[in-house]
């Protein structure tokens, strides 16, 4: 063994017996080993101070997300109190965490930063739906037996897009929180009643599925494959509903990760508007990248997307639910967009939520 | 609760964060940080900058807590922000920025009590270390300097730095951070010729 690697296990104590035993004879009598041994001694030790340091910054970098995030408290809060309704609580709770995670919990970091105050908000049309959902409590999401469309005005909407011909669809979670009833619009002007198959308030996502036996969403299969990676300045368009007309925009990939890291989401440089949540981000070929989520609200442009593997990671646990992966979309990317466009519209419609 | 109580409370919280308990440090963030920063803001400070200087305070205590006779004799508060004050204020002198004002203010606020629990010449001498390991680190360069952050300071293992810094296997990674270890030690020794 080397003096380095014994002088080493000397210091990091990790000698047998019969090796210590050795060392020590050794340095007996061997100035260079002893000066040796006392300049690493004095290297151990700075290595030992930067370690405890960097362990005491990550501590503090914990504490602070910690406490940014303080509304983690009102799902305790809320389940121990709310009991029987802990389900939708807990969902309840779950929006309001992921509302005030991107407008309150921004709005307080970027104040430590010192930059200027820049909020997040969803891109759904009503953002009161906070408060709301909390109204909600006392109510219950899920049963909803009547599939015929209200004859008052929705409370919130957003965009969705198929997973499967047959009825699975997508949208955020958010848009269909705040009311009990949840349709999904055709291009065809008719309304579609849909069950809320699964809720992954994590990741704001919502599975919904068409409450009609013999639905479908058009004769030909989905026209796009959805787990797909974008790279960055990569092209990106989408299709959303802002109002009762699907309404287009492009864009690029800005950068990979989400705002402060968040490897879940794509930035995006995209126009969107109220309404636009849970639309379908698209590539050149019409593949799916991601979903559109939430935007910067003093930015006219940067748009946060859920990246699509994490879409088709939250598919892949569900279990009882037929989806299809979709074709690799090759042929897209040599098609004028406005054809490109006309077998998309199919299986992108508008989610309408009713009390 | 009596004072008593909270001096126990206290006690416990340091026990914890001696050993490195992650909820003990978010206490003490929820607790101290915003004394920290007003010390610190009323000192002619920035928030970044108290950031720093709570993360040398609680470097202190998380040491100082360490140590097994160690006793608190104030309250943890107290002491965090005499400590940050005290930080802040070489900080201050060393940055040229020291006036009247906040020596006054400091003069104002000092604890003989936290400064009974701190030997300032051991702290002093080991920023001045880490300091000096930060130097040469930085002279030392790539990849060495990331090899010895990532096993000394980062606690990765050889086999995980292999994979990182592509070594076939982690007895190469092993020789190889041994090379680096004694050009750190050259160049660390002589920074001060």
């Amino acid at each position: 063994m080397k003096n380095i690697e014994k002088i080493e296990r000397y210091l990091r104590q990790e000698m047998t017996l019969a090796e210590l035993e050795d060392f020590t004879n050794a340095l007996i009598g061997d100035a260079e080993l002893q000066k040796e041994l006392s300049e690493y001694e004095e290297i151990f030790e700075a290595l030992q101070l930067e370690r405890e340091s960097a362990f005491v910054y990550k501590q503090i970098q914990l504490a602070r997300e910690q406490e940014e995030r303080t509304t983690v408290h009102i799902y305790d809060a809320l389940t121990v109190y709310v009991g029987k309704y802990w389900q939708t609580a807990a969902v309840a709770a779950s929006v309001a965490l992921i509302a005030s995670t991107f407008t309150f919990f921004v709005a307080k970091k970027s104040f430590i930063k010192n930059n200027n105050q820049r909020i997040i908000q969803l891109v759904n049309s009503d953002l009161n739906k906070i408060k709301k959902t909390q109204a909600a409590l006392q109510s219950d999401l899920e049963v909803v037996k009547t599939s015929v469309v209200p004859d008052y005005p929705s409370n919130y909407t957003g965009t969705g897009f198929a997973i499967s011909n047959d009825g699975y669809a997508i949208t955020n979670l958010h848009v269909i929180a705040g009311g009990k009833k949840v349709f999904l619009f055709t291009p065809d002007g008719r309304g579609h009643k849909c069950d809320i198959v699964h809720k992954d308030s994590q990741n704001d996502i919502a599975v919904l599925k068409v409450n009609e036996d013999t639905f479908s969403f058009s004769k030909v299969g989905l026209p796009y494959k959805l787990n797909k990676n974008a790279d960055l300045a990569e092209k990106v368009f989408t299709l959303g509903y802002p109002k009762d007309e699907v309404v287009y925009n492009e864009g690029y990939v800005s950068s990979l990760n989400g705002k402060d890291g968040d490897t879940t989401k794509y930035q995006l440089e995209l126009p969107s508007s109220p309404g636009v949540s849970g639309a379908p981000v698209l590539d050149q070929s019409g593949n799916i990248i991601g979903i559109i989520n939430s935007k910067e609200s003093m930015s006219k442009g940067i748009t946060y997307a859920i990246k699509s593997n994490v879409v088709s990671a939250v598919l892949d646990s569900l279990k009882g639910v037929t989806i299809d992966k979709g074709a690799f979309n090759k042929k897209g990317s040599n098609m004028a967009r406005t054809n490109q466009l006309k077998s998309l519209t199919d299986f992108i419609f508008i989610v309408k939520v009713y009390n | 609760m009596s004072a008593i109580d909270l001096f126990e409370q206290d006690n416990k919280l340091l026990r914890l964060l001696s050993n490195g308990d992650t909820q003990a440090f978010r206490l003490l963030y929820k607790q101290c940080f915003p004394l920290v920063k007003r010390a610190v803001l009323n000192m002619n400070g920035q928030i970044h900058e108290a950031e720093d200087v709570y993360h040398a305070s609680l470097l202190v205590l998380y040491s100082k807590a360490k140590e097994p006779e160690f006793k608190l004799t104030c309250k943890i508060s107290t002491f965090l922000v005499a400590v940050a004050r005290k930080k802040w204020l070489k900080e201050l002198e060393k940055k040229k920025r020291l006036t009247q004002k906040e020596q006054n203010y400091a003069m104002m606020h000092n604890s003989a009590e936290v400064d009974n629990l701190i030997d300032w010449n051991l702290i002093n001498e080991q920023s001045k270390k880490k300091d000096k390991l930060k130097l040469a680190l930085e002279k030392l360069g790539s990849p060495c300097k990331e090899i010895i952050i990532s096993f000394y300071i980062n606690d990765l293992s050889m086999k995980e730095i292999a994979d990182r810094f592509d070594y076939t296997n982690a007895d190469n990674a092993k020789t190889q951070k041994h090379k680096c270890l004694q050009r750190l030690k050259k160049i660390f020794f002589e920074i001060n010729k």
